[in-house]
């Protein structure tokens, strides 16, 4: 049974750890690939800062919400394993800030602590007049998925730095299952409307007084394209925009200047910051995540392909319960293969 | 009179913020800094500069509470100014966690720091030898900037600083008017202060710069604050021993309780060992005293024996020092008018 992930961002990587993970005992002839033209540290997911926060809203989609349950739970977990630094993971408290009231997120009893902000601490945030106060996680990108390669390597999963062209390309070269994670560019692949690029800047800074996350939101400019401060361990990410359409991957003067003009007047101690770099990526959005199973029609053969694509500004906040879900379809093309016995139930 | 010159001894958070307050309350005052140690050697150096007061038992506790009012609201405004990174002054977030649920349930100065409240269950997940807990949001003052930023601000208005022992206040009555005593665990032997007693702390600063949180065991001896560019893990509670040497056995003993706290920390990286000796007392003395030999006779305000809480309270008694040399000053004016008569 040969698997070939394309995608190596947070999504793909994570889901080939997943599906591994969950079949190679069961599947003996269980041979992965992961085929990716970018990969570490030059992915979109290489760029966002790392925090766990879904939306605001869910749009009554409650599988999402589960999903970022999932992930929260599982990186939750893994704390207090000596894996949580190489993996990138930590907890951080922080901020959301209003200029109104608004009601609770889907995510509040996911998250730890979370509370509205009392006026003593509005105060350090003039023009704001509300806000959440929360401890989440940081999965810091440029550390997880160097160590989920590792863990893929060690399982024997293969890595090629290709650019594939079709699904075609892989069932020829005698793909059972191909898995979809391509995020902004799925379209190469298969055209879909409903995935625009939702491009984004960042500024990232030394800053190592900044231990709080502060995320401020603009109802009518939408979200992310408010100013946000994100402490990582080494750097500080600063941003806040987010352009439906925009393919451009270059970096924008005029962009620059916002982020650094309104993280400053949010942060005034943020002015002395040193800038160390600046990066734009294109968040894959759409509105609402494709993970589903397709049949594609290969000469006289079916072969399957799991979409798993479409994550927008929160793959990594949604990533392991996505990753599970694309597991659990992959498990349902093994059982109608007949090439697996079904798992045991839980006890 | 004229310039009334005054000299500060002591060079910690105390000194200086107390000679910076008298140069705000009195700019026609000379003041004048008197050191054996200045930063980065000070006990102050050592501590992390949590905005957590210690209790001290012979000081009525709406005292203790202004003086911690006093000093957040001050630090609070500049860790949100553009000086914030120079003073070293930024907000920090954590929990303390209590093995017993502590007798008291809400301290002093739970209205002081922001967004006190009981720990969640779910937060209480995390340390399970804990059954209780509160989360807050503080101030934290890192050492050496904050004293180095003190010293800037008081070579710009003018005030001097000297590397001297001084042996014996009066030894000063000739070239200064009045003395304010800020020796910290150095007045035990300035001024003979048997009250005043040393406990030692040994602490480990520590690069753990994924270490946002700070965790405090109730019982003061376990904490880990995050710092600038370093955690510092703690501590020891050793009452009456001097010893300024790290014990690597302590050192050991602090790590281990450390990570069983935040299992993290066993990824630390370059540990680095400091002491310090608490300068403790039943109560901080902030009082004025006049010394006299032969005819001669030498105001002095002291202000030392801040023991675990000198970064916690410093500003409020810095000011309440100055409004004390204010008083000196006063009766300084008041006597020479009436030797003029």
């Amino acid at each position: 049974m040969r698997v070939a992930v394309i995608g190596a961002g947070v999504i793909g990587l994570s889901t080939a750890l997943c599906i591994h993970e969950q079949y190679h005992s069961l599947v003996p002839s269980l041979e992965m690939e992961v085929y990716a033209d970018r990969h570490t540290p030059h992915t979109t997911s290489d760029g966002a800062a790392g925090l766990w926060q879904p939306y605001l809203s869910d749009h009554g989609n409650l599988q999402e919400t589960l999903w970022n349950k999932e992930t929260f739970d599982y990186l939750l977990g893994h704390l207090g394993s000596p894996a949580a630094k190489e993996m990138g993971l930590f907890l951080i408290s922080g901020y959301n800030l209003f200029t109104q009231l608004v009601p609770d997120p889907s995510w509040k009893s996911i998250v730890l602590g979370f509370r509205n902000l009392t006026p003593k601490e509005l105060e350090l945030f003039p023009g704001y007049s509300y806000g959440w106060f929360n401890t989440a996680l940081m999965l810091e990108c440029r550390s997880y998925l160097p160590w989920l390669t590792n863990r893929l390597t060690q399982r024997g999963v293969k890595f090629f730095h290709k650019k594939v062209e079709s699904f075609q390309e892989m069932f020829a070269q005698g793909m059972d299952v191909v898995i979809n994670c391509t995020g902004v560019r799925a379209g190469e692949l298969q055209p879909d409307p409903e995935l625009q690029p939702g491009r984004g800047q960042v500024i990232k800074v030394l800053a190592p007084w900044v231990k709080h996350f502060i995320i401020t939101h603009n109802i009518e400019s939408g979200i992310y394209n408010s100013p946000y401060v994100i402490p990582g361990s080494e750097f500080t990410v600063l941003g806040g925009i987010y352009q439906h359409g925009n393919w451009n991957e270059e970096n924008s003067t005029q962009d620059h200047k916002t982020i650094w003009e309104s993280c400053c007047r949010l942060l005034p101690a943020l002015q002395k910051a040193k800038i160390v770099e600046e990066w734009s990526g294109l968040r894959p959005a759409r509105p609402w995540v494709r993970l589903e199973r397709e049949t594609v029609r290969h000469g006289h053969f079916q072969a399957e392909v799991i979409h798993n694509y479409g994550h927008g500004g929160f793959g990594i906040t949604s990533h392991w319960g996505c990753a599970m879900a694309a597991a659990r379809l992959f498990g349902s093309i093994l059982q109608e293969k007949k090439l697996a016995t079904p798992p045991q139930p839980r006890l | 009179m004229a310039a009334p010159k005054v000299a500060v001894v002591g060079a910690g958070v105390v000194g200086l913020s107390t000679a910076l307050c008298i140069v705000e309350t009195c700019p026609s005052c000379s003041v004048t800094v008197l050191s054996d140690q200045f930063s980065p050697s000070t006990t102050s150096d050592v501590a992390a500069g949590m905005l957590i007061p210690h209790t001290y038992p012979g000081t009525p506790i709406h005292v203790q509470k202004q003086w911690f009012k006093e000093t957040f609201t001050y630090l609070f405004a500049i860790s949100n100014s553009a000086e914030a990174s120079e003073a070293g002054i930024h907000l920090v977030s954590g929990w303390q966690v209590f093995k017993n649920t502590p007798k008291e349930e809400l301290p002093f100065w739970s209205d002081v720091v922001l967004g006190f409240r009981p720990m969640s269950e779910a937060e209480l997940q995390k340390f399970p030898q804990h059954r209780f807990g509160q989360a807050f949001t503080t101030l934290k003052c890192d050492c050496p900037p904050y004293l180095l930023w003190l010293e800037k601000r008081l070579k710009a208005t003018g005030v001097q600083m000297y590397t001297r022992k001084v042996a014996d206040l009066w030894e000063l009555h000739s070239e200064y008017n009045i003395v304010v005593n800020c020796a910290g665990i150095g007045a035990h032997q300035l001024v003979g202060d048997e009250q005043l007693f040393p406990v030692r702390g040994q602490v480990l600063k520590v690069h753990a710069p994924w270490v946002k949180n700070f965790i405090r065991d109730g019982d003061g001896l376990t904490y880990i604050y995050p710092g600038i560019h370093r955690v510092t893990l703690g501590g020891t509670r050793e009452k009456e021993s001097w010893s300024l040497s790290p014990d690597p056995g302590t050192t050991k003993d602090i790590f281990d309780r450390c990570c069983s706290l935040e299992p993290s920390l066993q990824g630390a990286q370059d540990i680095k060992v400091k002491v310090g000796l608490r300068p403790s007392r039943w109560s901080v003395r902030l009082q004025r005293e006049v010394l006299s030999q032969g005819g001669f006779k030498l105001p002095v305000v002291h202000n030392y024996g801040h023991g675990a809480g000198g970064f916690s309270v410093h500003r409020g008694t810095a000011k309440e020092a100055a409004r004390l040399v204010g008083e000196c000053i006063a009766a300084l004016q008041g006597s020479s008018s009436r030797a003029k008569l």
